[in-house]
């Protein structure tokens, strides 16, 4: 045994078996939530995932995650590939190197941390019991697929009318059958939230953290009052964005242009570009990358920083990369809400 | 090898307020209805065992393994 590293307690297969496919009970969840007294929340995923002597927890059967990420990205191995020999990731773990982790992570601790806490979504989700994990990436599974089928020439609506329509159409597993229950709560809340995790939105516009965007709380104010639950109120613009279309991922909020967002050349190393007419600003829009205005202002997408820090090992993958790569492969390009990133060229972004 | 982190029994650790605030706060998870049979469960079961096996020996044999 490796000195003061022990097996982690959640390497347990009848535990998996039961928080991915149930039944698992209350206890099951306080251990995951909490370890020794502390809570296990932030992160769930120490910063250098590779090196630190861990006990990360990963609860995802590994098919099912397998499943996930080629559904978002193509067939691929949650482990293997991107700079990190398949040897150093075991079977559970996930590639730090790959930012497809990302959207594994915010899957997983949505569950933990939402899905499996008594004040979200109670009325959709259930009171006494809620779904497990394998039944909400099932779930999720079957929103990618039919957010894919949308043709690109299909008329705009609302993102609220196509969950709408998403939810009467399909036989969800996440949802409770004991009782009928608000189909536009379900939609407004838990769905939203769901939508903002597959596409991989930032919690909201002004936010570094990743999804899910939050809507899915109860109203329940004693809950919030006692601080079982510590959530400011939630953006709702989601809901209202047309699709397709580059609304969902735009966020036309955001000012355009940091206060202080001229670039170093030094940073950016493209000082000959610089030397001529042209200047670099940082944008929040991620439709204004490489966009030139009329002052030769030449706009990058504002995520080096994060880039820097991720290719240093120095990542919380709890985070919004906020970076172009991200969608770079995503399944959602291919249809023509995203049409627009697919114009973007990832690879001339600097990394 | 043995399980090294056996669930905690809370109720024997005497931990009245920690067992009430579970049975309080804390949801339980129903059975996801998938399998089509008990076959394709037992399936899953064996392999969770096999892989768990196979990270618990690699822990103990000092593997690069980072869990």
């Amino acid at each position: 045994m490796r000195e003061g590293l022990g097996i982690p307690f959640w390497l347990d297969d009848e535990l998996l078996f039961r928080l991915n496919y149930g039944p698992a009970s209350s206890q099951d969840i306080e251990r995951v939530k909490t370890q020794n007294g502390k809570s296990n929340y932030f992160p769930l995923f120490p910063r250098n995932i590779i090196t630190s002597n861990r006990a990360t927890i990963t609860l995802l059967d590994r098919p099912l995650a397998t499943k996930y990420v080629a559904a978002l990205y193509g067939k691929t191995d949650t482990r293997s590939m991107e700079s990190v020999s398949r040897s150093l990731i075991s079977e559970f773990g996930y590639n730090t190197a790959s930012i497809k982790t990302y959207s594994l992570v915010w899957v997983e601790n949505f569950v933990v941390y939402h899905v499996w806490n008594k004040y979200y979504s109670s009325s959709i989700l259930g009171e006494e019991t809620r779904p497990s994990m394998a039944a909400v990436v099932m779930d999720m599974l079957d929103m990618i697929e039919y957010f894919n089928s949308i043709d690109r020439s299909t008329r705009p609506k609302a993102l609220s009318e196509w969950l709408a329509d998403f939810l009467a159409s399909h036989s969800l597993q996440s949802l409770r059958t004991d009782k009928d229950f608000d189909h536009n709560w379900a939609c407004e809340g838990y769905l939203a939230d769901l939508f903002s995790i597959v596409a991989c939105l930032p919690r909201d516009e002004y936010s570094t953290l990743g999804p899910p965007v939050e809507l899915g709380w109860d109203p329940n104010v004693d809950a919030t009052v006692s601080g079982r639950i510590s959530v400011g109120r939630s953006s709702t613009s989601l809901l209202s964005k047309s699709f397709p279309g580059p609304e969902v991922f735009g966020f036309p909020d955001v000012p355009a242009v940091e206060e202080k967002g001229f670039v170093s050349l030094e940073d950016l190393d493209a000082s000959f570009i610089e030397s001529g007419a042209f200047r670099f600003r940082l944008t929040n829009r991620i439709g204004q990358h490489l966009m030139v205005d009329s002052d030769n202002n030449i706009y990058l997408y504002k995520n080096a920083e994060k880039m820097k820090a991720r290719a240093a090992g120095d990542v919380d993958f709890t985070d919004h990369p906020l970076s172009l790569e991200i969608y770079g492969a995503h399944t959602l390009r291919g249809c023509e809400t995203v049409y627009w990133l697919a114009n973007v060229d990832c690879s001339m972004w600097v990394y | 090898m043995a399980n090294q982190n056996p669930l905690p029994d809370l109720e024997a650790a005497g931990a009245d307020e920690v067992s009430s605030i579970t049975k309080k706060d804390y949801v339980s998870i129903r059975r996801l209805d998938f399998y089509p049979d008990n076959e394709a469960e037992a399936e899953t079961k064996t392999r969770l065992k096999h892989a768990v096996r196979i990270q618990r020996e690699s822990y103990g044999n000092g593997s690069k393994h980072s869990g």
